[in-house]
């Protein structure tokens, strides 16, 4: 069904605007080509359609009363207005970047704090361990480290025994 | 120069200019077709006649972008189209708004015109509400854009040009998309369509 004569012709067909001629021509055609009678019947059915409802006889004048509403101005929309603002975005995104940021810094000053908190307390078991000098005896620090994981599970409470690391040490 | 107008654009020009009545005459000369085009996407005449009537309130509110040179009812369907087209999508994101969408098509619809009976008998009647209902059936059962193109060359007979424009698709696609929706339609339709019944009927 290529041919563009027999495509137009089967448009006139579907709309239902055959002139006599077009009419004599279409009835050959069918002849050599019975299905292309049902296209007939296809237009014809879509013509009978049942016809949609028709509109409000004050639609004209509903939709002029639309237009001449003036604009809404309720508290509701008003405070749901902002949200519309351009810049509303910009500033979330930046608040959003300002609290990322602070979170971060507030992190790495607890982390700073728990290292510095951990050095003195190495520094304390250190200088009770070998208290005179401490480099010159690396065995004792050695042999308190390896006690390292069972003093790391020591609530975080309990205050350094400086007399027992001694005691330790001093053996 | 505003004499070689076409009616519609001239209409709207005066539009432009802030013409409430030639906006009324535009509303009452569409108001139907728009309807109707709405309706057969939409079957539902209360929300298409709201959403006919959000068609011609964007007219308006738009009218400072329609080119004269432009038929008008392309641009106007063109509008239409778009707003079925969001008000289907808004549907299928939010399903439960669209329970009413499953009613049958012509439940609004007031009953068909049908011929006297003294001219076309009970059973005959009775043949042709069948018919015209499997012929609603058979058009809901096509994609959205199938639909809307057969039936805006059926029913608003605009032509191939204008229902490319309106379905923002080349003329090709047009053609091929009422091809395809006419052989969709003769397929489902077979059984009837071979009894001749719509002939009979005339």
């Amino acid at each position: 069904m290529k041919n563009p004569d027999i495509e137009e012709l089967i448009d006139k067909v579907m709309a239902g605007r055959l002139t006599a001629e077009e009419e004599r021509r279409w009835a050959a055609l069918v002849l050599q080509q019975p299905d292309l009678e049902e296209n007939m019947a296809l237009g014809e059915a879509l013509r009978n359609l049942s016809p949609p409802p028709e509109v409000s006889s004050n639609f004209t004048s509903r939709v002029l009363e639309e237009l001449n509403r003036p604009a809404r101005t309720d508290r509701a929309d008003g405070w749901l207005e902002w949200l519309r603002w351009p810049g509303f975005a910009r500033l979330t995104g930046a608040a959003a970047v300002l609290a990322v940021g602070f979170i971060v810094l507030q992190n790495q000053h607890q982390r700073r704090e728990q290292m510095d908190k951990t050095v003195r307390t190495f520094a304390g078991v250190v200088s009770a361990v070998a208290p005179n000098q401490p480099s010159a005896q690396p065995e004792a620090v050695v042999a308190v480290l390896k006690d390292f994981e069972a003093i790391r599970r020591l609530p975080d409470s309990a205050p350094v025994d400086y007399g027992l690391l001694a005691a330790l040490g001093s053996n | 120069m505003a004499g070689q107008l076409d009616p519609d654009a001239a209409l709207m020009k005066r539009v432009t200019q802030g013409d409430q009545r030639a906006f009324e005459e535009l509303v009452e000369k569409y108001k139907q077709p728009v309807f109707n085009l709405i309706y057969r996407t939409l079957p539902d005449a209360a929300e298409a006649e709201d959403l006919a009537q959000a068609c011609f309130v964007q007219v308006y509110k738009a009218a400072s972008r329609y080119r004269v040179e432009a038929k008008f009812t392309t641009w106007l369907f063109t509008i239409a189209r778009n707003l079925c087209l969001n008000e289907i999508r808004r549907r299928s994101r939010h399903p439960a708004d669209s329970l009413d969408a499953s009613a049958s098509p012509d439940e609004d619809a007031p009953a068909p015109q049908h011929e006297d009976a003294r001219i076309v008998g009970a059973p005959d009647r009775l043949m042709r509400d069948e018919l015209v209902s499997k012929v609603s059936e058979a058009l809901g059962e096509l994609p959205e854009n199938q639909r809307s193109a057969v039936l805006m060359f059926q029913e608003q007979e605009l032509s191939y040009e204008e229902i490319a424009e309106i379905m923002g698709c080349s003329l090709s696609a047009t053609k091929s998309l009422i091809h395809r929706a006419r052989e969709a339609l003769k397929q489902r339709l077979k059984p009837y369509l071979k009894t001749g019944e719509w002939k009979q009927n005339k």
